[in-house]
């Protein structure tokens, strides 16, 4: 990996400044692939987020080379609105062709923030499609929120970063239900992250034996850490009890969770401070089937910074040993890739999304 | 390539949504090559990625005495040898402790009491569900006492409770085309055609699958795949390797048994099928076996200037001198396999009457590529002088393997006042756009045995279809009499030049890939 350093560019005319700084930076040097599959939009907290940033999507062109713009507010020197800088992130390719991406960072003061969303749509390369990567701590009362969102086809979020679960929830509900011809899809690093745990819990009744149990539940316990909201909810608690929710069709009357037959299920999510944001720490769910044999199912992190999560089936006439699974660590870059592999609406997250709007409330 | 229909809501959107069912792996010749270098590895791979069942167990069976825990130890030496990923020592043990061995002669029907009583034992300790996949990683000389002896102890049926049994069958499938259809009739005799697996690696491999994805998925590329577009095509597949020690077994395959037959004809089938109707997996080898069944057969009075059979000489490879076949230990100083073979083949049916279909695989070649070219027509008429330089045709190369890829090349006008063109190369490659590792080929193979998708394997008449093509080939050869001539080629090389002359004739060439 190697990066050409930024370069400030005239503002008004980034798109020319861009086409000399590719001529000079690599003037006289080797050929360069200078690629391009998708935008990405980055709108950044603050400096250092906007350098932690940086640093991903450096690591992210590898795997989807593109044209980042960064959107970052400025602390110092404002006098003028808005400041951009082009710089390039360079891999090697396979036979060692140095293939090369591009990335405007926009610098904005607080008088500039109007400006923002028309220059970006007019950075967007053509042809290729457009994600935002919302890293901002809050959603819905940013003003840059929605004009960003509907400039791009794709807005990712990361539920793990916002105070209010609830809040950040419902905002990107109504994201995704906007009555707008044409809104972009929302995705959350966060629903990626527990992807692992949802296949877990998931692998309980892949056997038909344990099939009959899912329609039985009647208990689910949640642990996950990350900021909790009211009753100690958390985004990862609430999305993993939604998805539950959504695929068994469950109803909610009151305050309470009702499966399709009408019995209750009791549903209680666990606040663990100390464990990294979004990580589940266990999973407990109590069944019985229609004959009445009970079974118990629990997946649990091994430690809080465990990759290993052991799960335990205890049920009437089944045997299975209990097993180890590890959950290879995850970063940001892996999760980002898989979510810039998606531009539609994912209608299981959607509902997943609806319920855990619900359980966050 | 098509999934079940998720029975378990809770796998709905779930990247895959196919899980598979609880069972016992039985793999025969656990000791050996196979088993060491590939299937381990990728049952350890497919266990770290979670994509086996919570209950399942392997149990290896082979003539090599040895308990559970020496099968456990040396798996583990090999896994940590051929992983592409390093061994967890927790998942390790979890993966050992589901392993068990029993030593038996295949021929020997108390050794399958044995493995039945076991296999009855996993499934009630296990939760192993009743179902089984019988895996022969042996010689296929012990393919029909396996089969035979499964049959005899009654283990070609599902365990108590369980919902199927399936049998993998490594490659080669016979030798001919009675030797193929008696191996058949032998397991069709327990394993109906639907629980037979028969391997063909290459077609575990992503870029094979994604000749399909190409061609049937771009809505730019079919109008074009046809006699009318298409001027010829040509399938490389080359080795730079030897024989590696097995000079035994390869006197008796030769390049047109142990590469035309199953790997190029597979490349052949999915770069000539017509769409199928559903990615089912009859759907497709449906179609496949079209392809198999419109090739031309081989006439004696024109094998000779159809094919070029050759043996490689003493050379260079890889910057070191290599001897040539005939001095490999094992093989015959007077031998006459081929380790290179080139073959003109035409398909005659709707799609491709008249266009060339250029085959060649060989031994110690200068690299190890594997590749499709779909070289185009010329244009109808050249407005655009090419300066001196010869016409390159429009080219579009499915690079199977190393880097894996496609091309386009293309002509283009050089920057100038001249109406100047040259040829350009528009490149996609897996590397460049998808930074992910691809799995390994047996791992996605043993997946889809294991979840019953029989998409990726060759079914028996595909198999028949082709050994019948090979027999009638090696016939026409015969007939040309014991001192026909054999080319050679010197190691390092792309082939004989008879193989050249044989393009030349037609006005064309091999590329270089």
């Amino acid at each position: 990996m190697s990066e050409a350093f930024p370069v400030a560019v005239d503002v008004g005319h980034i798109e020319r400044e861009i086409a000399r700084f590719w001529r000079e930076a690599f003037a006289g040097g080797e050929a360069v692939l200078r690629a391009c599959a998708v935008n990405l939009v980055v709108a950044c907290s603050d400096e250092d987020d906007a350098r932690a940033a940086t640093a991903l999507v450096a690591r992210l062109a590898e795997r989807h080379p593109g044209r980042a713009v960064l959107v970052t507010p400025r602390s110092h020197g404002a006098r003028e609105p808005l400041a951009a800088y082009v710089s390039a992130h360079c891999h090697r390719g396979p036979g060692g062709a140095k293939v090369c991406c591009e990335q405007i960072t926009l610098e904005v003061a607080p008088h500039g923030a109007a400006l923002v969303p028309e220059t970006v749509v007019a950075l967007l390369a053509g042809d290729c499609p457009a994600f935002l990567w919302w890293r901002r701590p809050g959603l819905g009362d940013d003003a840059l929120w929605e004009p960003l969102a509907f400039a791009c086809d794709r807005v990712i979020a990361d539920s793990t970063r916002f105070a209010d679960p609830a809040a950040a929830l419902g905002d990107l509900l109504r994201l995704a239900r906007s009555p707008a011809p044409r809104h972009p899809s929302v995705g959350d690093l966060l629903w990626v992250r527990l992807e692992r745990w949802r296949d877990l819990v998931a692998s309980f009744f892949d056997a038909p034996p344990m099939q009959p149990f899912l329609a039985g539940l009647r208990r689910v316990e949640l642990a996950c850490g990350g900021p909790a909201g009211r009753g100690g909810t958390t985004a990862a608690g609430a999305y993993l009890a939604g998805w539950l929710a959504s695929r068994l069709g469950w109803r909610e009357a009151g305050n309470a969770w009702y499966r399709p037959d009408g019995a209750p299920v009791a549903v209680v999510l666990h606040h663990v401070p100390p464990v990294p944001a979004g990580a589940t720490v266990r999973v407990a769910l109590e069944a019985e089937d229609e004959t009445g044999r009970r079974a118990t199912f629990v997946a649990e992190r091994q430690g809080p910074d465990e990759e290993a999560v052991r799960l335990l089936v205890q049920a009437e006439g089944a045997c299975p040993l209990p097993c180890t699974r590890l959950l290879r660590k995850r970063d940001d870059v892996t999760l980002l890739a898989r979510e810039l592999e998606r531009d539609a609406e994912d209608p299981v997250y959607l509902a997943a999304l609806q319920a855990a709007a619900r359980f966050a409330a | 390539m098509a999934g079940r229909e998720p029975r378990n809501p809770l796998r709905e959107g779930m990247s895959d949504d196919r899980a598979p069912d609880a069972g016992a792996l039985v793999i025969f010749g656990a000791s050996g090559d196979l088993a060491r270098r590939k299937l381990l590895p990728a049952l350890y791979n497919l266990y770290l990625e979670r994509w086996l069942p919570g209950a399942f167990a392997i149990v290896g069976v082979a003539r090599r005495p040895m308990g559970d825990a020496e099968f456990a130890s040396t798996m583990h030496a090999a896994v940590a040898e051929h992983s592409r990923r390093s061994l967890d020592a927790t998942l390790w043990e979890e993966l050992a402790s589901r392993m068990s061995y029993i030593a038996t002669d295949f021929e020997d029907p108390q050794g399958y009491a044995r493995l039945r009583m076991h296999l009855e034992q996993l499934d009630r300790e296990r939760g192993t569900g009743g179902n089984r996949l019988y895996y022969l990683a042996t010689p296929p000389s012990a393919f029909p006492a396996i089969v035979l002896r499964l049959g005899e102890a009654g283990l070609h049926r599902a365990g108590p409770g369980g919902r199927w049994v399936r049998i993998v069958v490594e490659k080669p499938v016979g030798r001919d085309l009675a030797s193929a259809r008696e191996l058949n009739e032998t397991i069709n005799r327990y394993f109906p055609e639907r629980s037979v697996f028969r391997i063909d690696h290459y077609l575990g491999k992503e870029t094979v699958q994604n000749l399909m994805v190409f061609r049937f998925a771009n809505a730019i590329f079919e109008p074009l795949w046809n006699r009318q577009y298409v001027d010829h095509v040509q399938i490389t597949v080359a080795e730079s390797l030897g024989v590696e020690g097995r000079g035994r077994y390869y006197e008796e395959a030769g390049a047109t048994r142990d590469m035309v037959q199953n790997h190029m004809f597979q490349l052949l089938c999915l770069t000539a099928m017509e769409p199928p109707v559903s990615l089912a997996a009859d759907a497709i080898r449906d179609e496949k076996v079209k392809v198999l069944h419109a090739l031309r057969p081989p006439e004696a009075a024109r094998v000779a200037e159809d094919s070029v059979r050759a043996q490689y000489v003493a050379g260079v490879v890889g910057g070191r001198r290599v001897p040539g076949y005939r001095e490999e230990p094992a093989v015959a100083a007077d031998s006459r396999t081929e380790t290179y073979v080139a073959l003109r083949v035409f398909l005659d049916n709707w799609r491709w009457a008249g266009t060339p279909f250029y085959l060649r695989s060989g031994k110690r070649m200068p690299k190890r590529v594997s590749e499709v070219a779909l070289q185009f027509r010329d244009v109808p008429h050249r407005l655009f002088g090419t300066g001196g330089r010869r016409p390159v045709p429009n080219t579009l190369a499915v690079r199977i393997q190393p880097d894996e890829g496609i091309t386009l090349r293309f002509d283009a006008k050089v920057p100038g006042p001249q109406p100047r063109i040259q040829p350009v190369t528009m490149e996609f490659r897996y590397g460049t756009s998808f930074g992910q590792e691809p799995p390994e080929a047996y791992e996605r193979l043993l997946l889809d045995a294991w979840l019953g998708d029989a998409t990726l394997f060759i079914r028996r008449d595909e198999v028949e279809a082709s050994w019948a093509f090979v027999d009638q080939l090696f016939a026409a050869w015969e007939a040309l009499g014991p001192e026909a001539p054999l080319a050679e080629y010197p190691a390092g090389s792309w082939g004989p030049s008879e193989a050249d002359v044989m393009l030349a004739r037609d006005g064309r060439q091999w590329r270089r890939p």
